[in-house]
């Protein structure tokens, strides 16, 4: 009796017994293209690492390199990656800030919602093609102090990444970072499902020109 | 590149452990190299069934065998094996980066006739050199590792066919809520050769 014990002790260890099942990915939110329903937008494997030039003012490249970073984590398999480069020229997306540059500052803990907000602009033709770089501003909000802003800006910078890597909606949960305006810092579970099934779902627009 | 440090350590301590004298009888050291396959490490599903997969990749050994009595000798083996990653999806693959995965094991051999030879042992396997994707967090520590190889020496070479299996899970893949490690099945052909001591092989 103890034999089969230990044989099935071992084969357990080295070989596992229980059932491995793959997670579930949802809940999530529709990705498609909120004007143009059922279109979807990702960067295919032949066009990573996209490329993202950050404004050279201010800590613009801190922040797109964090938002990067973030929704690159979100994925298993290196489905998402993206890189900065020096040349406004040579990128598939130009992050830039629209008029103020804030000055760096300790961030706000209270997160102040709304002391900052962003805006990712994305041009389509009729044939569903991206016809030119996608472009992202960020912009300060008067009437708050610089702490707030700097607590609002790497949020909203995360957020306006989401867009760009695909997720051309706003989530519907208020928790999540695509979220519109942004509450949280990270994306959710919510979010990560949604950008996983993007990211093997067929593209029906076509990214910009390399 | 803490199961290659703990490797590297056992190692280290099991050749200060033999006797001066017991080496140069008895306990030989070999080296071997040749080409490994491996099983899928993940096996997912969004949208479309998705396995994060080994490529077949070098396997590097380094083992020291101590002659017992009679047709047995206890051998303790370092095996590398550097090794890339590759996502397969909706038939086709995609470069998933590269992993390098170190094992150290302990058997029992049994010499039957002609060269032959039979080998069971068990150890542990390490995966490191990647932080991306399913390593993000870590890769995992220390997994248990069963291994069974059959050899055949001649003139001072050895070819074995080697079969290993372990479990592999990483914090990432945990945090993803993937429940239980999978099984990972690994089989190897390889070529070595004595480079110190003597034994029983031909």
């Amino acid at each position: 009796m103890r034999r089969p014990a230990f044989l099935c002790w071992l084969l357990g260890a080295l070989a596992g017994c229980g059932e491995v099942l793959t997670p579930s990915r949802t809940p999530r939110y529709p990705a498609d293209h909120p004007t143009l329903p059922g279109e979807f937008f990702r960067w295919t494997t032949d066009r990573l690492p996209v490329r993202y030039f950050a404004d050279t003012r201010g800590n613009m490249a801190a922040l797109v390199a964090h938002g990067v970073g973030l929704w690159e984590r979100q994925f298993l398999y290196g489905e998402f990656r993206g890189a900065l480069v020096a040349d406004s020229n040579a990128a598939d997306v130009i992050v830039v800030w629209q008029d103020s540059v804030p000055p760096a500052a300790p961030p706000d803990t209270a997160g102040a919602v709304g002391a900052c907000d962003g805006v990712t602009t994305i041009l389509i033709d009729s044939a569903s093609a991206i016809t030119e770089a996608l472009r992202v501003e960020l912009r300060v909000q008067p009437g708050f102090t610089l702490a707030q802003v700097a607590a609002c800006l790497p949020r909203v910078a995360a957020h306006e990444v989401g867009h760009t890597i695909g997720l051309l909606r706003h989530s519907s949960g208020p928790d999540d970072l695509m979220s519109g305006p942004p509450r949280v810092d990270a994306p959710t579970a919510r979010d990560r499902a949604t950008a996983e099934v993007l990211y093997h779902t067929q593209p029906t627009i076509t990214p910009p020109p390399p | 590149m803490s199961g290659t440090v703990r490797g590297g350590v056992m190692l280290a301590a099991l050749l200060a452990a033999w006797p001066s004298g017991r080496l140069a009888a008895q306990v030989s050291v070999h080296i071997g190299a040749g080409a490994r396959y491996g099983t899928a490490l993940i096996r997912d599903s969004i949208v479309v069934p998705i396995e994060l997969r080994p490529s077949i990749a070098p396997a590097l050994l380094l083992s020291v065998r101590d002659e017992l009595r009679g047709p047995w000798a206890a051998d303790a083996t370092l095996d590398i094996t550097p090794s890339g990653l590759q996502r397969h999806e909706a038939g086709s693959s995609f470069d998933a980066g590269s992993v390098t995965a170190v094992a150290f094991s302990v058997g029992l051999r049994r010499t039957f006739a002609n060269g032959l030879t039979g080998r069971l042992a068990i150890g542990g396997l390490a995966y490191t050199g990647s932080s991306e994707g399913a390593f993000r967090d870590g890769s995992g520590g220390l997994m248990p590792l069963g291994s069974v190889a059959a050899s055949y020496a001649r003139r001072g070479f050895t070819i074995d066919a080697r079969y290993d299996v372990h479990r592999f899970i990483t914090p990432a893949l945990r945090a993803m809520r993937f429940n239980n490690p999978r099984p990972v099945h690994r089989v190897a052909l390889t070529i070595s050769r004595r480079i110190l001591g003597t034994d029983g092989a031909p």
